[in-house]
């Protein structure tokens, strides 16, 4: 590891057009600094090639393991689609909500307009921060049929035990801490006083928001939308306890591996992704071309 | 003509300022940080509601407080407000941060024409990020003329350039504001910013505007000893005047001068008539009396250039207007105090330290009131004269200022010249000179020219000038030790 550290070096300073180590005197003071650095950088971008290569492994597992008989044997049996409608729609539903009810709040708590506002950050983070099985198990006991909520619901005939409203209440509860923490950092971003600049220059509130807030915080509340929705396609622990049905794609994963093994599963998670990644890509693009246009 | 006469709460005090700006007039807030200089600005672009006041611009009421209400939004009050961050929007090229304000056509002629003035028509394609500080602030003085401001506020605008950059900016300000005909106000917090803006300055400390007017005469009397801290007085020496004070007869502080008829009287606290009418008696022995003094004061040569006292003495008769300041004890006339009353009373140190005190003394039969005023001083404030570091020449010119004599302690270069600091009856006065100092045996003399005075309250009781009645004379007010 040595040696190859200090080739990298003798690289690196070659480089740089320094003379390499070997013209240089031994005993100089920089010889030595300069190879631990160069060896300590080398050593991180090797740390990272193993964690990102790490973390992508799933991802290249699934693309060598899927086998296009299986896949097209799985897709076409019937019926196999419909958890991917249930899944795209009660998505939709959710970002609509979370868009609706946490837009505000990310505004409120970004510009410091709510009162203990630790207070209401550490509520997101407790949401954040609660296993998703265990805020299955307490939605049955807040919003279940025996409840006073339940009794509610039952009153409008609706019901928020295994319904789609269910699944959609799951999925707000496991993906709207992602998406109001990280759009009260976008509107943060946003410096109040290009507000003020643009209120003083003739634009009323609604015109500023249009022109400034928005125009600015947009990357950044798609980049928390897509994370947002990417938690809501892939919702499970608190879904399988309060919304077993109608199944949406992890339910289906889910009951085809208990059902019929690994191998009828895997193309179900090829759909998965398919329909969870779109948005997010979409997003990050956006928002890098944003960045970039900035920068002129 | 905007006019603005508000209170504004802050946190720690209440901000109470009134003003009124011409169109085209370009009035500068100046004051330390934390002054509510920027509170000002914001109540009246309408960003902060003042508690009272009423602000109009060109006849439209913007705020006010009393009936008929008005509380005009931020939208609507055509107010420019330039800050130290320009606040280009970074999602928008220079062209469209021009024309962002409403009337602004983004391929208008206007647009062009101002750019080319801004010095920024080649850059109206380019992202804000890409430009320099110097460029952002043209870009954002730019967007408020196309947004037809009716009035400029500029809040510390330059603080981050360099100072050509500050100049030239400053210059193309001024001429935009002379052409559009808008009142403009300025904050700042460095004294040469405002004073390259203004046609008026006003001086705001903590929430009160203490004095405004033409920026050369703030500086140059300011009306209260914190006027004059910072307008940059950095050293303040106590005065003292004995005898004839003019008609006015101000300056005499009670306790310290007494009525000099009545010798070892003690100190009186209504010294002024008294001293007056002392003087008036002493002057015809005055002139004998100053004669008297030379031998004295040459007498105790080598401290504080004792030659100069002697010419001052025997000299001109309006060399009594001058003041001085013996920094050493025991400058000029030392045995002559010490001979009359005053020594006896304890105050020999402070007497002897007033070159020519002793003369007069000796002159008139109004030694014992010296002493005795000397004595009676205890230590409470008196005249200050306020020394400011660029008002200070080398050399003893006693017709034009104070005379200041004291021991060379710190000296460095500082611009083109040199930043001398002595120290004079305790106190360090720092002075600005062209050239090296060189000290006379440790001692440097240097004359401020027609130093403000301040009484003991901190307001300003005149300047030391020549107009001042021959007779009188300075000295420390230190107190007796």
């Amino acid at each position: 590891m040595s040696s190859a550290a200090s080739r990298v070096a003798a690289a690196g300073s070659g480089v740089r057009g320094d003379p390499g180590p070997g013209r240089r005197p031994p005993a100089s003071p920089g010889g030595p600094l300069r190879v631990s650095r160069s060896a300590s950088g080398a050593v991180s971008v090797a740390a990272a090639l193993v964690i990102w290569l790490a973390l992508l492994g799933p991802v290249i597992t699934l693309l060598t393991h899927i086998s296009p008989g299986a896949a097209r044997a799985a897709l076409t049996s019937p019926g196999a689609l419909e958890p991917l409608v249930v899944s795209a729609e009660s998505g939709a539903v959710t970002l609509a909500v979370l868009l609706v009810l946490g837009t505000p709040l990310a505004w409120l708590l970004a510009r410091g307009r709510l009162p203990f506002p630790r207070v209401w950050e550490a509520g997101l983070l407790l949401v954040l921060l609660l296993p998703p099985l265990v805020i299955g198990l307490l939605l049955v006991f807040m919003v279940g049929p025996f409840t006073p909520v339940g009794h509610g619901l039952e009153a409008l005939h609706l019901s928020a035990s295994n319904t789609f409203l269910a699944l959609v209440i799951a999925q707000v509860y496991e993906s709207a801490p992602y998406y109001v923490l990280g759009a009260q950092a976008a509107i943060a971003s946003v410096d109040p006083r290009l507000e003020q600049q643009a209120a003083l220059l003739g634009d009323r509130p609604w015109r500023v928001l249009r022109r400034v807030t928005l125009p600015l915080a947009g990357p950044g509340l798609a980049m928390a939308l897509a994370v947002a929705w990417a938690r809501a396609m892939g919702a499970f622990g608190a879904v399988i306890i309060v919304a077993y049905h109608p199944y949406g794609l992890p339910l289906q994963i889910w009951t085809t591996l208990q059902e019929t093994g690994l191998d009828s599963a895997l193309p179900f998670a090829v759909v998965l992704l398919v329909v969870a990644l779109p948005l997010p890509l979409a997003a990050y693009v956006w928002s890098a071309r944003a960045q970039r246009r900035r920068r002129g | 003509m905007l006019s603005a006469a508000v209170e504004v709460d802050r946190r720690d005090f209440l901000v109470c300022a009134e003003l009124a700006v011409a169109p085209g007039e370009r009035l500068a807030l100046f004051g330390p940080s934390g002054a509510g200089k920027t509170t000002i600005l914001e109540t009246v672009a309408g960003l902060v509601r003042p508690r009272h006041g009423q602000i109009t611009l060109g006849g439209r009421v913007l705020t006010s407080t009393a009936p008929p209400r008005a509380d005009i939004p931020p939208w609507r009050r055509r107010v420019g407000l330039l800050r130290q961050d320009p606040g280009l929007f970074p999602h928008l090229s220079v062209r469209d941060n021009l024309a962002y304000g409403p009337g602004a056509d983004s391929h208008g002629p206007e647009l062009g024409a101002l750019a080319a003035r801004l010095g920024i028509e080649g850059l109206l394609d380019a992202m804000p990020a890409r430009l320099s500080g110097g460029q952002q602030h043209r870009v954002a003085l730019g967007r408020l003329l196309l947004a037809r401001c009716d009035a400029l506020l500029l809040d510390e605008p330059y603080a981050g350039l360099d100072a050509s950059l500050r100049r030239g900016l400053t210059d193309l300000v001024r001429a935009l504001v002379a052409d559009r005909r808008v009142p403009s106000v300025l904050v700042a917090h460095e004294l040469a910013e405002a004073q390259a803006f203004a046609d008026r300055l006003a001086v705001l400390d903590h929430g009160v505007i203490l004095q405004s007017g033409a920026p050369g005469d703030v500086v140059r009397h300011p009306a209260s000893r914190r006027v004059a801290e910072l307008v940059g007085y950095l050293g303040f020496v106590p005065v003292t005047r004995s005898g004839r004070a003019g008609p006015a007869g101000v300056h005499v502080l009670p306790g310290r001068i007494t009525e000099g008829r009545a010798a070892g009287a003690a100190a009186s606290a209504d010294g002024t008539g008294a001293g007056y009418e002392a003087g008036e008696a002493a002057d015809p022995a005055g002139a004998g009396g100053w004669a008297g003094a030379a031998p004295g004061a040459g007498g105790s040569a080598g401290v504080g250039g004792a030659p100069r006292v002697g010419g001052w003495a025997g000299g001109a008769p309006r060399a009594g207007g001058a003041l001085r300041v013996g920094g050493a004890p025991g400058v000029g006339g030392a045995p002559g105090a010490g001979g009359s009353a005053g020594g006896a009373s304890g105050a020999g140190g402070w007497a002897g330290g007033a070159s020519g005190a002793g003369g007069w003394a000796g002159g008139a039969s109004g030694a014992g009131g010296w002493a005795g005023g000397a004595s009676g001083a205890g230590g409470a404030p008196g005249v200050v004269a306020g020394i400011h570091p660029e008002r200070v020449v080398p050399g003893a010119l006693p017709g034009r200022g104070l005379v200041l004599t004291g021991p060379l302690t710190a000296v460095r270069p500082s611009g083109t010249g040199w930043e001398a600091e002595l120290t004079v009856a305790g106190h360090r006065i720092a002075c600005r000179l062209p050239d090296r100092p060189e000290p006379d045996d440790g001692q440097l003399t240097v004359t401020a020219l027609d130093p403000p005075l301040f009484g003991p309250g901190g307001t300003a009781v005149g300047q030391a000038e020549q107009d001042m009645a021959v007779g009188s004379s300075y000295g420390p007010g230190r107190p007796a030790p």
